[in-house]
């Protein structure tokens, strides 16, 4: 139904965004610093045409952001969180290879954060994962 | 403007669209480790207990084959038109957004939904010179709508009069945004405010043709924009794509 009757509300709000983090995680407590894994490549002007990789990074911040809804409006433990978290889960995953670059014998870490100025809100923290 | 020529543009431009989503999804599936299929973020083993029936469709390999049949569907329209195009497009759009559950896709597959919707009902052979004027005032009410709600919440908030809004917005890393974009608080407050005058008056398009020139011609501006400095390159296809049946609109009224 949303197809059919948008709500076509457009970057109504300008809180501070949700970011996704990952880090290396060890057994020794020697982790990595945490890193941001969503963030566009640079553009060329052809891109105004087609854009696979910024239609994906847009798309990963999407469900960045229902989560934090999800979260934020209580509602964490619903089934479409549930899936939303498995995704973000997923994301995390695939993104680590390529910022993290982390050993077989290494564990990853994920959270969301939302940072006002200087303050940091740590919205959930995902468990470590092999 | 007639009827005919307005389809005509919209069957073109909605193809495009189309063409451009399929090709990006194809192109995304094949990349390993950051695709959205197989290996990727929306893999099948995470999402399909929620298909039920639908992923005999949704699953990475009949998913391919899906966009396939978009891509070639998306250029038979852009091409020659009709209802039936227009109709698997539309079947594909929703299915889409089904399995992606609306992420990849969002208010840029909407739009792209109404048009094709509008240009099915447009199109088919049985229907009356009304409904087909229906459907193409209809895609041409939903685009007035898009900038009419998007502009009414905007003057709501307080931070898009400040500037805030959009220094919030640049800074988000998803988007990307060139640093060569000025970031100065009286160049924001000016872009902010341009923003929200344009999407509240785009109701004016409806008055006569000159004013829906005008309006188009800053809309296309925008869309164009927003695609080079936020990487939303799926709303300016889409959009445009509506874009002929406001100029039709405008001869109507």
């Amino acid at each position: 139904m949303r197809l059919l009757f948008p709500s076509w509300a457009f970057f109504d709000e300008a809180a501070a965004p949700p970011t996704l983090e990952v880090r290396r995680a060890s057994d020794v407590g020697d982790d990595g610093p945490w890193t941001a894994v969503v963030r566009a490549m640079p553009r060329r002007w052809w891109q105004l045409l087609f854009n696979p990789e910024g239609t994906r990074t847009l798309a990963a911040q999407t469900l960045v952001e229902r989560l934090y809804l999800a979260i934020a409006n209580g509602e964490a433990e619903s089934d479409d969180a549930i899936t939303t978290r498995a995704l973000v889960e997923n994301l995390a995953e695939t993104a680590a290879v390529h910022a993290l670059r982390s050993g077989a014998d290494e564990g990853l870490q994920w959270r969301i954060v939302v940072r006002t100025g200087a303050a940091e809100h740590i919205v959930t923290v995902g468990e470590v994962s092999a | 403007m007639t009827i005919v020529s307005c389809v005509l543009w919209m069957n073109r431009l909605a193809g495009v669209a189309a063409l451009v989503n399929a090709c990006e999804l194809l192109v995304l599936s094949r990349v390993q480790s950051r695709s959205l299929t197989d290996n990727g973020v929306w893999r099948a083993s995470t999402l399909s207990r929620e298909w039920g029936l639908l992923r005999y469709l949704l699953g990475p390999r009949a998913f391919g084959t899906m966009m396939f049949t978009q891509a070639i569907c998306a250029v038979l329209l852009a091409v020659s038109g009709g209802a039936l195009y227009a109709g698997v497009l539309l079947a594909t759009t929703l299915l889409s957004a089904v399995r992606f559950r609306g992420t990849v896709n969002g208010g840029s597959d909407a739009m792209l939904f109404n048009v094709l919707g509008g240009l099915m009902v447009a199109q088919m052979g049985a229907a009356a010179e009304s409904v087909r004027e229906g459907a193409v005032l209809y895609v041409a009410a939903q685009l007035t709508l898009s900038y009419l709600r998007a502009g009414i919440v905007k003057v709501r908030q307080p931070s898009w009069w400040t500037g805030d809004a959009l220094r919030a917005f640049l800074a988000l890393p998803a988007y990307g945004v060139p640093m060569w974009v000025p970031r100065e608080s009286a160049a924001l407050r000016a872009v902010g405010i341009a923003v929200m005058a344009f999407e509240c008056l785009a109701a004016v398009a409806w008055v006569n043709p000159i004013a829906a020139a005008g309006f188009i011609a800053v809309a296309i501006a925008f869309h164009a924009g927003t695609a080079l400095l936020f990487g939303l390159n799926r709303f300016f296809l889409a959009w445009t794509a509506a874009i002929p049946a406001l100029w039709y609109a405008a001869h109507q009224v």
